[in-house]
């Protein structure tokens, strides 16, 4: 199947084929946006739940979507506000302090038959839970999704010096929790 | 990623993983499973905003077409037409309609009734069938 630019896509949308263009714009989002709610979520079903919800609330904002920004930057956008708020519900809707629930998340990780990374990466996950968790998302980002500070910055709404300097200061600490201090 | 080397050296030698598996099939199900909530949830917002909305929406309509019947009642001929015309046509029905000889005739008629009821009066009090004792006791 070929993939569409942005643009075609939005194009499609705005036609009459605006569920099959969707459906194109799930597809070729999907993979990046759960990779990166799991890694942020840990848990499967979790994870599931939260790329739904993105993709809905996505349907929902197409249709008024101005292209001030990229579509792919709007959709991380949503990706991150919308992990970060299921971890919040999670919190309030069991009481669980804030360290609880990444001691939960880390548990996970050691049951969790569908984590199949190894050793090492067990123990970075494993770092990376300990981290203040928007330093976790900019971690992420630009770790795992190779985003360019510019557009991290749109994303986040934050200054290309404080990510640099947030990324700098998750990696000395990740480098840390590696070498087991 | 050069900037991990001096930061994170470590970090920087280690091979990304992709270390989340998803269930078989899951991204092929994905598009569609999400289609489907969309459609169940627009179907379920459709019918949460209709109800409610019509509870309120049935009477206020009643009472929107009962002030527009009231304030808009059709107007009969005469309210609609204005003084000036009223009055033209008055005119025109008094010149057309009113036979002063008709008029004279029934006056005269009116004056005979109401003078024969003068004269059976008098007669009444003349005749000698008045029963002047009855009379006293009345007074």
């Amino acid at each position: 199947m070929a993939v569409h630019t942005d643009t075609e896509l939005l194009q499609m949308f705005r036609s009459d084929n605006s569920s099959y263009a969707f459906n194109l714009l799930v597809r070729k989002y999907q993979k990046k946006i759960y990779a990166h709610v799991r890694r942020i979520v840990i848990d499967h079903d979790d994870a599931n739940d939260v790329v739904q919800n993105i993709f809905i609330k996505v349907w929902k904002g197409l249709e008024k979507f101005n292209e001030d920004s990229e579509l792919y930057t709007w959709i991380y956008r949503i990706s991150i506000n919308e992990s970060l708020t299921f971890l919040k519900k999670k919190r309030t809707k069991f009481f669980i302090p804030i360290h609880n629930i990444e001691k939960e998340m880390s548990s996970k990780l050691d049951t969790d038959t569908s984590f199949t990374g190894d050793e090492i990466e067990r123990k970075l996950q494993k770092a990376l839970l300990t981290l203040p968790e928007k330093q976790r998302v900019v971690f992420n980002l630009r770790y795992y999704d190779e985003m360019p500070y510019e557009e991290m910055s749109k994303v986040l709404g934050t200054s290309v010096g404080a990510l640099k300097a947030s990324y700098h200061i998750a990696a000395k600490k990740v480098e840390e929790s590696l070498l087991g201090h | 990623m050069e900037e991990l080397k001096n930061i994170a050296p470590n970090l920087h030698k280690l091979p990304k993983q992709d270390a989340f598996s998803t269930p078989e099939n899951y991204f092929d199900e994905l598009p569609g499973v999400i289609q489907e909530r969309i459609i169940s949830k627009e179907k379920k917002s459709i019918f949460q905003w209709t109800l409610p909305t019509l509870k309120f929406a049935i009477p206020v309509a009643g009472v929107i077409v009962v002030a527009l019947m009231y304030f808009n009642k059709p107007t009969s001929d005469v309210e609609q037409a204005t003084q000036n015309e009223m009055t033209a046509y008055v005119d025109q029905q008094v010149d057309m309609e009113f036979d002063e000889t008709l008029l004279a005739e029934e006056l005269n008629t009116d004056n005979t009734e109401s003078l024969d009821e003068v004269s059976s009066v008098e007669e009444y009090l003349l005749s000698d069938e008045i029963d002047e004792n009855l009379l006293r006791e009345e007074i």
